[in-house]
């Protein structure tokens, strides 16, 4: 067993690690969200590779596996980035590997791996659990067209490009996956934020033309959202590790009844049982890279297996990482109800995570099912 | 990063199996599958069965009986036998004495004891609580006074899980009362036959003789039966609590008793369980499953890397915290599982006729006691702080 990082990943975080700090700065983040403008930091981690990292090396890419993002999003959850790096660099990314053979999505592939081209990820529509109201059909020219409303596309609104799902309209009733030019007339983006900054868009495409990806429609999705959850598992670590560490600076600098709050044994408490938590999650974050790279590169973990592993990991992670949250919340007191404090930032991080990628009783009774297939 | 077991870690794990399979009898294992105490001769010769393959205490040096295995590898054979419900190997005497004895002992100690202790042919005890001194130990008031080459002891100890089943104790005691409390103390081994002992038995919330009061009235004890220098018992007390690590997040006990659950629960589907409370029970199971994943991760991620386990000082404690939440939760589970069939208190002649079932609330009982023994929930949490905060 090995559960650390290799010395030329460990590198690649610390350099990663050290960037953010210095020039990630919550201030930065509180002018950029202000002002709906930040293109220096997207340029600057770029230039330190982030977008190449799950590009295949054929496209100029890095070619990496899931250890090699661990750090990547732990860092990202620390300093509560607001860059597309779940949507853009990862889900999107998974999803054009495995169609890179076509020439376009090649191309594509090189673009966004120099960070000259972001690209969306729309799933999601409004109706839950239904199936797909995004239409695709065939023009006179055989070319794709899209109709329908993909909702909560992170970062959609200056995305390039747009990857959408759409049940096509012929006899098969498949779907498809669909790549989309975002600056279209044909497509319109309805901007908004999320609870937790994140810039989203709502599209409505209207006989959109598309590009269908020659990919196993069902199975890539399928990877997109094991990535995905992923991703959210190792970002959650950075956010609590962040939680952690605002809390500790708080009790040792806050004076309350003549002694510093460090020194009230309730308070201890909470400390330890945040650590505690953390460190179950950074395990099982680990847990989950090697659930995925035994899926991808030496095949010896079955997609089941590998879906149960993540699933697991984030239903333990979205329900501390939120507990972690709220305790760093109430151990801070009043100024961690305020917006200009970042510890409130933290926990809106992880609500918005739970949101996407599932939480509870619900993400439970998945996990259920997932088991009790596995031992049919 | 990788999670893969060595060639030789799967072989250990198989011939572990297979040793159970063939030498375990199918009594002692439903005894231990429902939670009935066994009696002392089915625990010495299943013990006695695992050392002749040096796996009593197989983290000891190969000299004293052990194959100085790594406490990973360890770990796999205490999952084999968590996993088969074989009985565990008599923890005071091979993880908590052994080593004391192996770090602080005289070689004529080492020669005359290790052996014993791996083929249980003396059974220990651990004596260090008192009535006034629980998770705060160095208040202890048991006296050891020195008359020539022996110690009088008087005192009294409590909480002595299995004193009645043991043949000898390890005992701190206090030698000297001028110096400051932790230097005063000394670590002795009694004879529990010696005159002047008295165990007395303890009867739990769940109806059970688990623990002891074990009095010390004017007890000779000889001085070779310290371990260590007079003065140095605290050192051997910390030493024994902070190298008993291996399986203190009990992963493999928390996995078996997952496996009971969804056994117990076919039964009870059986006998008309609702449907839609089953699901509702194996939504719980999944969430615990999920728990348990994280915990052994955990467990796997300071055993393997250095690295972690020196960035988090208190990760024993982690553990431990985190491992009997876990425990508590499942006991919970299954006596929730169980239903009106945990209700009737088992008495002692009945536990024979009766299965899981019927003993998962006597069992829920006694685990909380895992919180309170061993380290205390709350002295674990002021551990970690400690770490994070001083």
């Amino acid at each position: 067993m090995e559960f650390d990082l290799s010395d030329e990943q460990r590198a690649f975080a610390d350099s990663l690690s050290r960037f953010l700090q210095e020039r990630y700065t919550f201030e930065h983040r509180r002018s950029a969200v202000r002002d709906q403008t930040d293109e220096t930091t997207w340029r600057d981690i770029s230039a330190l590779g982030v977008p190449s990292l799950l590009v295949p090396a054929s496209a100029g890419g890095f070619g990496g596996v899931a250890s090699d993002l661990l750090s990547v999003c732990e860092a990202f959850g620390r300093t509560l980035v607001l860059q597309p790096l779940l949507p853009g660099c990862v889900m999107s990314t998974v999803a054009l590997a495995s169609a890179a053979i076509s020439p376009e999505v090649h191309a594509l592939l090189e673009r966004m791996a120099v960070g000259e081209a972001r690209v969306g990820w729309a799933h999601h529509e409004a109706r839950l659990d239904a199936p797909l109201t995004t239409q695709a059909r065939r023009s006179g020219e055989g070319k794709w067209l899209l109709d329908g409303t993909k909702v909560h596309v992170l970062y959609g609104a200056r995305a390039d490009a747009i990857l959408v799902s759409a049940s096509e309209d012929d006899d098969t009733g498949r779907t498809g996956l669909f790549l989309v030019d975002a600056t279209l007339p044909q497509v319109r983006r309805m901007a908004h934020t999320l609870v937790d900054d994140t810039p989203a868009a709502d599209i409505e495409l209207q006989s959109c033309p598309a590009l269908r990806l020659d990919v196993d429609t069902n199975e890539t999705i399928d990877r997109v959202a094991l990535w995905g959850t992923f991703a959210s598992c190792a970002e959650a670590v950075g956010v609590m590790e962040a939680a952690l560490q605002l809390s500790r600076t708080h009790l040792g600098q806050r004076q309350q009844f003549g002694q510093a709050l460090s020194a009230y044994q309730s308070l201890r408490h909470r400390i330890a049982e945040m650590a505690a938590d953390l460190e179950i999650c950074r395990a099982l974050a680990v847990g989950a890279a090697v659930a995925l790279e035994g899926l991808t590169s030496t095949g010896d973990v079955s997609l089941p297996q590998a879906r149960l592993r993540i699933a697991q990991a984030w239903q333990v992670t979205s329900r501390l990482s939120l507990r972690v949250c709220e305790t760093a919340v109430q151990l801070h007191g009043g100024i961690g109800m305020t917006e200009e404090y970042p510890v409130g930032g933290l926990l809106r991080r992880v609500v918005c995570l739970n949101h996407l990628f599932g939480q509870g009783r619900q993400l439970a009774r998945q996990l259920a099912h997932m088991t009790a297939a596995i031992a049919a | 990063m990788n999670l893969d077991f060595t060639p030789e870690q799967e072989q250990l794990r198989i011939d572990v199996r297979r040793h159970i399979e063939a030498e375990l009898p199918a009594s002692v294992q439903q005894k231990v599958r429902r939670g009935e105490f066994l009696d002392k001769h089915e625990v010495v010769n299943w013990q006695r069965s695992l050392n002749q393959r040096r796996w009593a205490a197989p983290h000891w040096p190969r000299e004293y009986g052990g194959l100085s295995l790594r406490s990973v590898d360890k770990l796999i054979i205490q999952e084999e036998l968590y996993r088969a419900c074989a009985p565990m190997p008599l923890v005071f005497n091979v993880d908590m004495l052994g080593p004391v004895v192996l770090r602080f002992g005289t070689d004529a100690q080492k020669q005359d004891l290790l052996p014993r202790l791996a083929n249980a042919d003396l059974w220990f005890c651990q004596g260090f609580s008192e009535p006034d001194a629980g998770s705060d130990l160095a208040s202890l008031r048991t006296r050891a006074r020195r008359e020539g080459d022996h110690y009088i002891v008087d005192g009294q100890k409590i909480w002595t899980t299995h004193a009645h089943l043991a043949d000898w104790i390890f005992a701190l005691v206090r030698t000297d009362l001028d110096t400051k409390p932790q230097r005063g103390i000394s670590f002795l081994l009694i004879d529990l036959k010696s005159p002047g002992v008295v165990v007395r038995p303890i009867t739990t919330i769940d109806g059970q003789h688990h623990l002891n009061e074990v009095f010390f009235d004017n007890v000779k004890v000889p001085v070779s039966q310290r371990v260590g220098d007079e003065g140095q018992g605290w050192d051997c007390a910390k030493y024994l609590l902070s190298n008993e690590r291996t399986g203190i997040a009990r992963v493999g006990y928390c996995r078996e008793r997952l496996q009971h659950a969804r056994d117990l629960l076919q039964r009870r589907l059986a006998v008309g369980l609702r449907e839609v409370e089953a699901e509702d029970i194996l939504i719980d199971v999944a969430t615990l499953e999920a728990e348990l994943r994280g915990l052994e991760l955990m467990n796997w991620r300071f055993m393997y890397s250095q690295e972690a386990a020196r960035g988090v000082p208190a990760h024993a404690s982690m553990l431990k915290l985190k491992g009997v939440e876990l425990q508590q939760d499942i006991a919970s589970l299954l006596m929730r599982i169980s239903g009106h069939e945990g209700l009737r208190r088992p008495a002692p002649q009945d536990w024979t006729d009766i299965d899981g079932l019927q003993t998962a609330t006597s069992r829920y009982l006694y685990s909380r006691s895992v919180s309170i023994y061993g380290g205390a929930t709350e002295v674990q949490k002021n551990i970690i702080a400690k770490t994070l905060l001083d």
